[in-house]
C-alpha cells in the first residue's frame, strides 16, 4: 500500500498548493494560509542535453534533444552541428523562490500531495541520460515543515495522461 | 513519435501534435488494472490507457483523433519514441 501512494493522490488526501511568486504568495496569505517559504535551488542531477544544428543554405536552425534525431539528419550535406551536445538545466523558473501554501488547520503528521514540488527530485530517467524532473509528490507535514515522501526506487521512465 | 517531457507534449515524427500528457490523478501504469496486452483500465476515471509502445504514428493520431480524451502510456525508453525538449528553447 505504502508502493500505491507514491506521487499520485488516490487516497483523496489535501491538496498542496505551491505559490510562485511575492504577489501570489501574499494573495494566499491574506486568504488565511501559511505560506511555507523554500528557495527554488536547481539540481544538478536534473539533466537534459541538446544540439543544435544549422542549415548552411538558409540559416534556420533546429534544436535536437535525441541521438536518433541526430542521426537522421547526419546524412543531409547542407546541415552542419554548430552547437554539439550540451547539457543543461531544462527549466526556468521567473521567482527564485516560492511558497507551499499551508492550511491553517493542518495536523501535525497530516499526509498532503503536493501538486507542484518546489525542490528538485529525479522524476523521470531516460536511457540515453536525461533526467527529469518529479511534479507532485506526497509529504507529511511535522509541525513546522512538510516532509517529502520520495522514494527513488520507483520506475520513473514511464508517462501515463 | 515524439515527446517533450518538459512540456509533455507528443508528436508525430512529421511534427504533428498529438496531445498533452496529463493525468490530474497521477496514475502510474504499474498500478493500473491490465485489461490486455496494450492497454489497462484506470479505476478513477474509468478510462482505457493505451500503451504506444507499438504503434505507428499513423495509428495513434487516428486513436487520439477519433477521441480526444485517450490516455496514453510512454516510456521514455520505448523504441518508437524520440525525445525532444525544445519547450524551454521556446520560452519568451
Amino acid at each position: 500500500m505504502e508502493y500505491l501512494n507514491k506521487n499520485k493522490n488516490m487516497d483523496n488526501i489535501r491538496i498542496v498548493k505551491t505559490a510562485r511568486d511575492k504577489k501570489s504568495i501574499n494573495e494566499a496569505a491574506q486568504q488565511g494560509f501559511l505560506p511555507l517559504i523554500k528557495k527554488v535551488v536547481p539540481s544538478s542531477e536534473i539533466r537534459s542535453k541538446y544540439a543544435v544544428i544549422q542549415n548552411k543554405k538558409t540559416g534556420e536552425i533546429e534544436v535536437i534533444g535525441d541521438y536518433r534525431i541526430f542521426f537522421e539528419l547526419e546524412g543531409n550535406p547542407d546541415l552542419v552541428t554548430v552547437i554539439d551536445w550540451t547539457e543543461y538545466y531544462p527549466h526556468n523558473f521567473a521567482s527564485p523562490f516560492a511558497a507551499y501554501l499551508i492550511p491553517k488547520d493542518i495536523q501535525i503528521g497530516e499526509r498532503v500531495f503536493i501538486e507542484d514540488l518546489i525542490e528538485d527530485f529525479v522524476g523521470a530517467t531516460w536511457n540515453q541520460g536525461g533526467t527529469f524532473r518529479l511534479e507532485s509528490c506526497d509529504a507529511i507535514w511535522n509541525g513546522k515543515d512538510l516532509e517529502i515522501q520520495y522514494n527513488p526506487q520507483i520506475d520513473f521512465s514511464k508517462f501515463v495522461g | 513519435m515524439r515527446f517533450d517531457p518538459i512540456t509533455k507534449e507528443v508528436y508525430t515524427n512529421n511534427g504533428e501534435f498529438i496531445k498533452k500528457m496529463h493525468c490530474p490523478y497521477k496514475i502510474k501504469w504499474d498500478n493500473l488494472e491490465a485489461t490486455s496486452a496494450t492497454s489497462r483500465k484506470c479505476s478513477n476515471c474509468d478510462h482505457l490507457i493505451i500503451d504506444t509502445e507499438y504503434m505507428s504514428d499513423d495509428e495513434l493520431l487516428h486513436l487520439v483523433t477519433q477521441n480526444r480524451d485517450t490516455c496514453l502510456k510512454l516510456d521514455l525508453n520505448q523504441q518508437n519514441l524520440q525525445i525532444i525538449s525544445n519547450g524551454i528553447f521556446e520560452q519568451k
